[in-house]
């Protein structure tokens, strides 16, 4: 039963045939977004014509998100149009981009868990019925199922489904409401490439009844290979518009990544290159990392970092950076592979052996890891230092002193606060971030592990953030950059790396590299660099 | 003018207050209507009740005599609520500590001081068993302590009315009287007392003033944070419980030694199961644990009071459930606040 509706056929180019002059069937007319401090989107324009599968393509945070967000009813423009059918609209909730016909499948699926499939697809629908029964919903299924050549058990559970199967839901509920574009967000990142193809070849059979399909990705042989026209949106920008047929994934690599950054490198002083002549601080030998699903998040990495340098790791997010700043400062323990740490082999790694090393972290997610959310200023502050003098002894722990601590430490460095007993929780993103790297500070004394630092930061607070991690690099202190935006990754590193799959697929210094190089590696493609040339 | 209700992560203590206070009014009028009802004169009984319990040595000795374990229970479930275990076994380790302290009490051959503090021992090692076993399971199974906490009340219950039956059998269904007896204070009221209370003033010092209490703190707020700064949650998991069930114990050892000097099936008389209400009203704060005990031996006391006036006893298990089903409401509302926006006033 469950092979019944596994498709067989092959994954087709569009076949609807356009007339000129047929009107798309969704006009985004001089689409703008602005949030404090950013431009999130300006002035786009795009067309969506029916039976195509356009690919949005676009470094984090060039804006596709937002846009597809506007799009679907989540945001609301601040300037221009969404013009459907020859009629401009505002949709001023998702509820109304979905009477239109856009559906979204999120990036995180918005599933009930704990309900069936059927109730999943027709949960809040909008029906003048007080009951439906079971078996309606069953047969109402069964006609989507043949209509678009999906099919997914409707009575299981959601949580008993793969990811394959919960985003075939998702997109099943889409089209329970008629949904003539489908909107996917970064749909594959957590497919198998076996569900990717069955995705793509359900899709093609829904766009063949002159729907569109939009997705986003990173993933530029998926663009090539699935989609019919491709958009490259950049800072916020549209750059343009073109036929796959006629795009390489070199030619796309380059319009995705800005190409001025070497006037803004050039007026910052880089290291001397004298890391290189030390010995290296941490050395990762060949680790892996399985994680509790028995899934390789990390494998066999190998990684110098040296003192006094900046080593940026950039590559798109979930390709092993979170296991890769665990295993460094023993977060996670690798399931095989060696760590050395100034020479020293570490058996048993352990957060309270790193940090004594000397290394500080910023994790990824500051609130849940680095931060108790319930608990005051001062106890978050003292997290790393509550048991040195003169806060508290090996047994003692003064709260009066602590207080006091934490009070000069916020003087310090400048964060303004008013309540020194407000909860964690109750401060803003950026005021949290910055709690975090004022206490990593005083424990940083060889090695700063930093993920996604600038996240969540003002331009300002940004640039001293960056000042900070050089006055670092001039103590001979290594910084371990993470970062999405590739921009922040070459302005500030002497040597960077990518990471895509969990594999490390090469380190080369920052002066060195090329753009192609480094958007070959995101997009997981592994060339000798000297053999290209 | 809009007006909205929001919620606060934190409740503030003035809301908590006047929300109790409302919660005990309206106990307080609901016994008064009940007593009425039984054809009592409701202001002679709540007269009558409070002279006895205050004006009386007797009903000052009861009180305190009830204080004694219920701080120790309140102790043990309030500790354990700080890593957000629910320690439902107070009463089961109650009642093996009473066991084990019973058992040495018989059997021991020395006199005096030392024959009482083994006792003691033996009541907080029974309490410790009789929760190992749940902590062991939580740790390395992940199973709920709050079931299998709860499950081995009933079976501690059945082990006394063996032993007290078998092999401690004294007279009728229950064990013979022990010979030691702990040090009385002021009447019946024996050293127990002072015993709880240093166990909850060094718990309160400990929690706030040692670096044991600050991680203690930080395992209770975030498990990742917690291994972000490398301590292991389940090692104090591990110590929080066992010391919870030593607690439990140490509270039926005092009872036995102290107050019933022999073993008896009820021995225990809900006394663990309202350490759950006593660390509820509590609040998390371990110096509030004497305020919320007395108020819980206050109600104990009276419902004996009632029983010299041929009311039914049964009136103060009904007040204790109101009493945490409405406090638990009212501090869930008193997370909310009322807020009213006025629009700008446009300058003229």
């Amino acid at each position: 039963m469950t092979n019944h509706y596994e498709p067989t056929e092959k994954f087709v180019k569009s076949q609807v045939q356009l007339r000129p002059g047929d009107p798309p069937l969704i006009k985004f007319w001089k689409i703008s977004k602005f949030f404090p401090q950013i431009i999130a989107n300006n002035k786009i324009d795009l067309d969506i014509f029916p039976g195509e599968i356009h690919a949005i393509i676009g470094e984090n945070g060039a804006g596709k998100s937002t846009l597809m967000n506007i799009l679907s009813g989540i945001y609301q423009p601040d300037e221009g149009e969404i013009i459907v059918n020859g009629y401009g609209h505002h949709f001023a909730s998702p509820q109304e981009a979905i009477s239109i016909g856009i559906g979204m499948v999120h990036q995180h699926f918005k599933l009930v868990q704990a309900f069936t499939v059927a109730e999943n697809i027709y949960f809040g629908e909008k029906t003048k019925r007080v009951f439906i029964s079971q078996k309606m919903m069953r047969q109402r299924l069964e006609i989507l199922f043949d209509q678009f050549g999906f099919y997914v058990n409707p009575d299981a559970i959601i949580s008993d489904l793969s990811a394959g199967e919960q985003q075939r839901v998702e997109i099943l509920r889409a089209l329970s409401r008629k949904a003539q574009i489908l909107i996917l967000d970064e749909p594959t990142s957590v497919l198998t490439p076996k569900e990717i193809k069955q995705l793509f070849v359900s899709l093609s059979k829904f766009r063949q009844h002159g729907n569109a399909v939009i997705f986003i990705t990173h993933k530029l042989e998926e663009v090539l290979q699935f989609s019919d026209t491709v958009s490259v949106l950049r800072h916020g920008q549209k750059i343009g518009t073109y036929k796959t047929e006629k795009c390489t994934a070199q030619f796309l690599a380059n319009k995705m990544i800005e190409n001025d950054r070497k006037s803004i490198s050039s007026t910052l002083t880089k290291s001397k290159n004298l890391y290189q002549e030390q010995s290296p601080f941490i050395h990762l030998s060949n680790v892996s990392v399985k994680n509790s699903q028995k899934v390789t998040t990390l494998k066999n990495i190998d990684l110098d970092v040296y003192p006094g340098e900046i080593l940026g790791i950039a590559g798109v997010v979930g390709n092993g950076q979170r296991e890769l700043s665990q295993i460094i400062t023993g977060m996670t323990k690798p399931s095989s592979g060696k760590i050395f740490l100034k020479n020293t082999e570490i058996t048993k790694p352990h957060p309270k052996i790193f940090a004594k090393a000397g290394i500080g972290h910023i994790p990824e997610d500051r609130l849940k890891t680095a931060l108790m959310s319930h608990l005051d200023i001062s106890h978050n502050l003292l997290m790393r230092t509550y048991f040195k003098e003169p806060v508290g002894s090996s047994f003692f722990y003064s709260p009066r002193k602590a207080y006091q601590k934490a009070l000069n430490m916020i003087k310090n460095s400048q964060i303004h606060i008013h309540d020194m007993s407000s909860q964690i929780n109750n401060l803003s993103g950026g005021t949290q971030q910055k709690l975090v790297s004022y206490r990593e500070k005083e424990i940083t004394t060889s090695l700063l592990v930093a993920v996604y630092p600038s996240r969540g930061l003002d331009i300002g607070s940004i640039t001293q953030m960056q000042e900070y991690f050089f006055k670092l690099r001039e103590q001979n202190i290594a910084v371990l950059l993470f970062s999405e935006d590739l921009d922040e990754i070459l302005t500030l590193s002497d040597r960077v790396g990518v990471l895509c799959n969990g594999e490390l697929m090469g380190v080369m210094d920052a002066n060195k590299i090329t753009q192609e190089q480094l958007s070959l590696w995101i997009g997981g493609k592994k060339i000798d660099p000297l053999q290209s040339q | 003018m809009q007006t909205y209700i929001r919620r606060l992560s934190i409740a503030p203590l003035s809301f908590v207050t006047l929300y109790r206070i409302f919660v005990f009014t309206i106990i307080l009028l609901l016994c008064v209507l009940t007593a009425w009802g039984y054809g009592f004169h409701p202001l002679s009984l709540t007269y009558m009740i409070l002279s006895v319990s205050f004006g009386t040595r007797v009903g000052l000795e009861g009180i305190l005599l009830y204080v004694t374990p219920l701080l120790l229970t309140g102790a043990a479930c309030l500790l354990a609520f700080r890593l957000w275990i629910v320690n439902n076994g107070a009463e089961g380790q109650f009642l093996l500590g009473s066991l084990m302290s019973t058992w040495v009490g018989l059997h021991c051959n020395f006199s005096g001081w030392l024959c009482i503090v083994l006792a003691g021992l033996a009541g907080i090692a029974g309490g410790v068993l009789w929760i190992l076993v749940p902590t062991l399971a939580k740790i390395y199974a992940g199973v709920n302590e709050i079931l299998t906490t709860l499950m081995l009340n009933f079976i501690a219950t059945f082990i006394i009315i063996y032993c007290v039956t078998g092999p401690l059998a004294g007279s009728f269904t229950s064990s013979p009287i022990i010979p030691i007896h702990l040090p009385l204070l002021w009447g019946n009221v024996h050293i127990g007392i002072l015993i709880a209370l240093f166990c909850v003033f060094i718990l309160a010092w400990v929690s706030t003033h040692t670096k044991w209490g600050y991680e203690l703190r930080v395992c209770g707020a975030s498990t990742q944070a917690a291994h972000y700064i490398g301590l292991s949650v389940n090692q104090y998991l591990f110590i929080i419980m066992l010391i919870s069930g030593g607690l439990s114990g140490l509270a039926g050892m005092l009872e036995v030694v102290g107050t019933v000097h022999r073993l008896q099936p009820g021995i225990s008389n809900g006394l663990g199961y309202l350490g759950i209400v006593v660390s509820i009203l509590a609040r998390n704060s371990f110096l509030s644990l004497i305020p919320s005990a007395l108020l819980i031996a206050f109600i104990l006391n009276t419902s004996i009071i009632l029983q010299t006036q041929q009311l039914n006893n049964a009136i103060t298990l009904i007040i204790t459930g109101l009493l945490l089903l409405l406090i638990a409401i009212a501090d869930e509302l008193a997370h909310y606040q009322y807020i009213k926006i006025y629009p700008k006033q446009k300058e003229i």
